[in-house]
């Protein structure tokens, strides 16, 4: 069975494209000979199967072997279907885990490194006549503390709160077919005030002569058709779509803009043409969406709004990283709002497309976090700091995603309370990511030992046991006021570190709870933990009430949404069953909470 | 030329000096690809040389042979040699020190890899790629553009040179070589003095298969008198070591490098396998601090006061290639005997045998990176990559004490109210200090500063009694009151000044009467009236008490820029003792 057969950049689609998921030749290189004995060529023996997109590690692989193999081989065949004759054929990854050679036909065609990003080869001057033989060479350092990596442990067996690895290609592999001249980048930057929606687009290839043609339409409803004739191959409009129509602007009710509540989605379709020939033709979509900070609140379009988010490692018991099928992220999304969430903090993880697609979709906040390297070093840093361009070079048009978080609880600046070289890459990551996107907020350091930060994020799992009354109270008394939240110590680090301190942003306890309940036989640990639903509830309300009463903190994210490998402090489990009945879970997160007083 | 002679045969690398390599410079058959068809066709396969080039010299340059001005997009390279057979059986690394923008290899038909990003060195191990013979068919593809979302530094985006934009430089402008080594290898040291705690840190990568019957053998020397030497258990791929070097061998027991006493440590990296010597390097480091102190900037914590000149290092004959050792050393030793004791090296990142003999002169070096243009995603992305490349590469010379990122708002044009463009300059101001945390950094020097260690302007006033009069009140300029330079203030709109030194870091620019080209200002008639203008400028800024620097515009003619003290072939325009004089008052 094929898995994952789904248009993957649903941001920017074409008609033209073949999903290259299935069942490839596989083999491990334990002893990293391949590249000497030219296992890129086509008369290599391969004795192994995987199914892509799943990494080894995965059950759904067909492979499900959890030991370390820091170099892997993939290779299958494919052929060009004749519709994409004549046309430059664009060889696309979505994500593989760390360093990846290709080879089409026994040449190298590139390589990539990192592990969370999309990333493509124009493949045209490598193609022959009949079959294509296509490999890739894989280089996944199982030990190595200096590549981001997230939850995968650099241990074999997965303990505490680091999970199997990801090794390779762990989402779909495709091709397409474009014209020379095609639209390369495309970017949607929305501006609720003015009621503006500003395009910029690239054109590759030849565009004298050319034209290109924007249509957005707004629930069918067509709002503007415009034909923009090209004279540089960057081009840049905005166009208003609010037009003087109050009902449109967010002024009454929501309006057209984007929230949780009310999804709204502009459709567009752009065409370059030549004359009336067209050259190329992309469907997306954007959303009128703004997000602000003021008074110690988080505004969305220009209204205070409360988050109330689930902390999200985004892990499938089958397919580790990788979401068995489309269905499973949409119904991730489903289940948490029905919690009475309005998002997710996606943990350690640049989350697949599709998902992001359908938060936009449905409804649902995102806050963007990469995958840390759990040592520091110059490489870890320029590491980080690549794959950071490149994420906001690929997520930067979700409306869903309202924040991005480039350091979680100080992982990857282990040292960051006084080290100079630490606390500067942690300031570096803020600015260089506002130098790139102002229109989303960033968190410094997820958790505490901030520097410049739009929120301040902080993290505190002191609530105890339902019988440690006195904890509870100091928990309580800890997330009462501003002053409390900025003295409590919750790891026994400061919440800002050395040379920053706080200058009125939001503070959001931006992970607690994490509430053990063992569903099933599988052993495991949560940060506290009950032993049957009633208790489960109970003490969910018991910590809940700690946040809702608090008059200093503006939202909240909740670990965590699912049970991961040994850890059992999910609302549900592994394989995403209730662990209690939702309805009186969202009756808990739908309580009146103190409005914040300034 | 003749065919055979090798430019450039000295040593590339001087921070990292292994004994066997292979100098690739000289003769190599080149192509011009004006329609890019080079890649279809498979030129990599079957090479039918058009032209001759004198690598490491780019096209439009004499040196090359060739010196064809007119920009061509994609060009091509290709040389044959054989292995010696003594480093049979070794890995085989080509290095390219310097590749404008973007560089393609294959060898023996196969492609090996790209890179991008015009000022750094970089390299590919070609080991798997060398067939049954020792024969390497090399063919490199160089991809240029007149793009502004590319650091270009002073290479013209048009097809006609302008202001102060020459010649663009396309292809291989340093020295291409190649390495043998093991396996088993020691890939980076990064050396960090600290002269408070007379200690010297090494931060070791080494790479290749390692277990513990490895062993990295450390040997501090000073003038060839031993100073301190330790061993490592190679037990993993990053080992540091942070090691007291005070010894009885000089009664200060730690000598400081310096601009008067350039002292250099030399130091040896052994990685040895149950004895046998498996990997042999050699560098050196100098015990400098450089720190800030009650807006002072301090050398070995005392105030030094900078006289530098800016310098583009361009040649006439080869460009941003310097032509020769003998050039650099040129360079060097006239802007000492001229009264200066350290340069802005300006839109270029320099040559290593340039910093090397900086590191071993006691010259002062600002390094700062070549421009982008524009303001975009894709210029943001370029030019991070490579400024992060660009500090680890050159962090290990005691010369260079200011790292210098922008210039003049060039790239950040909007700077001074445009918060994206604030907030990349304060991300690369931070990402800097994160690799290196030693050194100051001025993100935009000349004015528009947002965060800054330094406070550097710019100003072509003529005559020292103007400046004196526009700089009298230091608290007006640096609080935005007082504009200078054509309307620009020293911060950026939303920064404030925080008690930072002060450098006038661009001035002068005299030129004489000429029709060939410009200067700053008027130009001026004969040398007295040279040396009074010079005189009065510097004078004037010396006098200013709360500047603790100046950087004269500058050191040679450059194409149609004729406000050098040299001509663009180094000879002096003025009597370089009457310089010295006047810096030296």
């Amino acid at each position: 069975m094929t898995f994952r057969q789904e248009y993957p950049r649903p941001q920017l689609v074409r008609g033209d494209w073949l999903n290259l998921n299935g069942e490839w030749d596989f083999e491990f290189d334990d002893q990293n000979i391949g590249l000497e004995e030219k296992w890129f060529k086509e008369s290599a023996e391969y004795e192994q199967k995987i199914n892509v997109p799943f990494a080894y590690q995965t059950k759904l692989s067909g492979i499900n072997d959890s030991t370390f193999h820091d170099w892997v081989w993939y290779r299958r065949e494919f052929t060009i279907p004749d519709s994409m004759n004549g046309k430059q054929i664009i060889l696309h990854f979505g994500a593989v885990d760390y360093r990846a050679m290709v080879f089409i036909n026994g040449n190298l065609v590139g390589s990539h490194e990192g592990g969370h990003t999309s990333f493509s080869f124009d493949i045209t001057n490598y193609l022959q006549d009949g079959n294509q033989t296509l490999v890739v060479r894989v280089e996944d350092p199982s030990i190595d503390e200096t590549i981001p990596r997230g939850k995968q442990y650099w241990i074999e067996k997965s303990a505490a709160i680091w999970y199997t690895r990801t090794t390779g290609i762990w989402q779909t592999v495709w091709i397409e077919a474009v014209n020379k001249t095609h639209i390369k980048k495309l970017r949607f930057t929305s501006d609720i005030d003015k009621g503006d929606i500003t395009i910029d687009f690239e054109v590759a290839g030849d565009y004298i002569n050319k034209k290109v043609e924007i249509d957005i339409t707004f629930k069918d409803e067509v709002i503007a058709n415009e034909t923009i004739q090209i004279y540089e191959n960057f081009v840049k409009r905005s166009i208003n779509l609010y037009n003087r129509k109050i009902f449109r602007t967010g002024f009454h009710h929501v309006g057209w803009n984007w929230s949780p509540e009310n999804p709204n989605l502009f459709d567009v379709k752009i065409r370059v043409k030549e004359q009336e020939q067209v050259l190329d033709t992309i469907s997306s979509y954007f959303g009128m969406r703004k997000i602000h900070t003021e008074n110690g609140m988080v505004y969305l379009n220009n209204r205070p709004y409360y988050q109330k988010l689930v902390l999200d490692q985004g892990y499938w018991p089958e397919g580790l990283l990788t979401a068995p099928t489309d269905e499973d992220l949409k119904k991730d999304i489903e289940l948490t709002k029905e919690m009475g969430f309005n998002g997710c903090r996606k943990h350690q993880k640049v989350e697949d497309p599709r998902f992001l697609y359908w938060a936009d979709k449905l409804g649902f906040l995102v806050w963007g976090e990469c995958a840390a390297s759990p040592s520091y070093s110059e490489d870890a840093v320029a590491r980080l700091t690549n794959e950071w361009i490149e994420i906001i070079e690929r997520d930067y048009n979700h409306p869903c995603i309202v924040t991005w978080v480039p350091i979680n609880e100080s992982w990857g600046v282990p040292s960051i309370c006084n080290n100079d070289q630490q606390i500067h890459h942690s300031a570096a990551m803020y600015h260089l990511i506002h130098s790139l996107d102002t229109t989303r907020l960033v968190i410094s350091n997820d958790g505490w030992e901030l520097t410049k930060t739009d929120i301040c994020a902080i993290h505190n799992y002191n609530h105890g046991q339902k019988d440690e009354v006195e904890k509870y109270n100091e928990f309580r008394n800890s997330l009462r006021t501003t002053e409390n939240l900025l003295l409590s110590r919750p790891a026994g680090r400061e919440i800002y570190t050395k040379g920053y301190h706080h200058s009125g942003e939001p503070i959001l306890l931006t992970e607690f709870g994490g509430i053990g309940y063992k569903v099933g036989d599988d052993s495991g640990w949560g940060y506290t933990s009950v032993t049957n639903e009633e208790d489960f509830l109970a003490d969910y309300e018991r910590v809940m009430k700690a946040v809702y009463e608090s008059s200093a903190l503006h939202g909240y994210c909740y670990t965590q949404l699912t049970d991961v490998e040994q850890e059992i402090n999910g609302l549900l489990t592994y394989d995403r069953k209730p662990k209690c009945d939702l309805q009186l879970l969202k009756k808990i997160n739908d309580m009146w909470h103190v409005p914040i007083v300034r | 030329m003749i065919n055979n002679s090798i430019p450039r045969e000295e040593y590339p690398r001087p921070q990292f000096e292994r004994a066997e390599w292979l100098n690739l410079n000289g003769e190599w058959n080149f192509k011009f690809d004006k329609e890019n068809n080079g890649e279809k066709e498979k030129w990599y396969k079957k090479f039918d040389a058009e032209k001759k080039i004198i690598v490491p010299f780019t096209y439009e340059t004499k040196a090359s042979g060739i010196e064809e001005e007119e920009f061509c997009p994609h060009i091509w390279y290709q040389k044959k040699i054989t292995i010696p057979s003594e480093y049979e059986g070794k890995e085989i690394v080509l290095h390219f020190q310097a590749a404008d923008y973007k560089t393609k290899l294959w060898v023996n038909g196969r492609f090996v890899g790209e890179r991008k990003g015009g000022q750094i060195a970089f390299s590919f191990n070609i080991t798997d790629y060398l067939e049954e013979t020792n024969e390497l068919d090399i063919v490199v593809k160089n991809e240029d553009s007149q793009s502004c979302f590319q650091p270009r530094g002073k290479q013209r985006w048009l097809d006609q040179s302008f202001e102060c934009w020459y010649v663009q430089t396309t292809g291989i402008w340093q020295t291409v070589w190649l390495e043998f080594l093991n396996d088993t290898h020691i890939h980076t040291v990064k050396i960090t003095p600290d002269i408070d705690s007379e200690s010297v840190e090494f931060v070791y990568e080494v790479g290749g298969n390692i277990d513990s019957s490895y062993v990295l053998k450390t040997s501090i020397s000073f003038k060839g008198l031993p100073i301190k030497t330790f061993d490592q258990v190679v037990s993993r791929p990053n080992l540091t070591i942070n090691t007291n070097i005070a010894s009885e061998f000089h009664h200060w027991r730690v000598v400081h490098w310096s601009p008067h006493s350039p002292n250099l440590y030399d130091v040896t990296f052994t990685l040895l396998k149950n004895g046998e010597v498996i990997d042999l390097v050699k560098s050196y480091f100098g015990m400098r601090k450089i720190s800030i102190e009650n807006g002072n900037v301090m050398l070995n914590n005392i105030p030094i006061y900078q006289k530098l000149i800016l310098d583009q290092g361009y040649w006439e004959e080869s460009h941003l290639t310097p032509p020769s050792e003998e050039a650099i050393l040129e360079d060097i030793d006239k802007t000492f005997a001229m009264g200066f004791n350290g340069v802005r090296k300006h839109m270029k990142v320099e040559d290593q045998r340039y910093l090397y003999w900086a590191d071993k002169k006691g010259l002062l070096v600002w390094s700062e990176m070549a421009a982008t243009y524009e303001f975009s995603d894709e210029a943001v992305q370029n030019f991070t990559e490579e400024w992060m490349e660009v500090v680890k590469q050159h962090y290990n010379h005691p010369s260079i004490i200011v790292w210098t990122p922008f210039n003049e708002s060039w790239g950040v044009k909007n700077i001074f109210t445009n918060r994206k463009q604030q907030k990349f300059t304060e991300g690369i101001y931070h990402l800097t200090k994160a690799i290196d945390s030693m050194r100051p950094v001025i993100v935009n020097d000349g004015w528009e500063h947002t965060v800054s260690d330094i406070i550097t302007l710019h100003d072509y006033v003529e005559y020292g009694d103007e400046f004196l009069n526009r700089y009298e009140d230091k608290e007006k300029v640096v609080n935005n009151e007082i504009a200078f330079n054509k309307h620009k203030h020293a911060m950026a709109q939303g920064y404030e000044y925080k008690g930072q030194p002060i450098i006038i870091s661009e001035y002068g620019g005299i030129a004489f009467n000429s029709e060939k080209g410009w200067g700053y200002g008027n130009q001026v008639k004969n040398e007295e009236d040279f040396l009074k203008r010079y005189e009065s400028i510097t004078q004037g800024i010396k006098d200013t008490p709360y500047i603790s620097g100046f950087c004269y515009t500058q050191i040679t003619d450059v194409q149609q820029e004729i406000n050098g003290l040299l001509n663009e072939d180094r000879t002096p325009k003025v009597d370089m003792n009457k310089i010295k004089e006047i810096n030296s008052k």
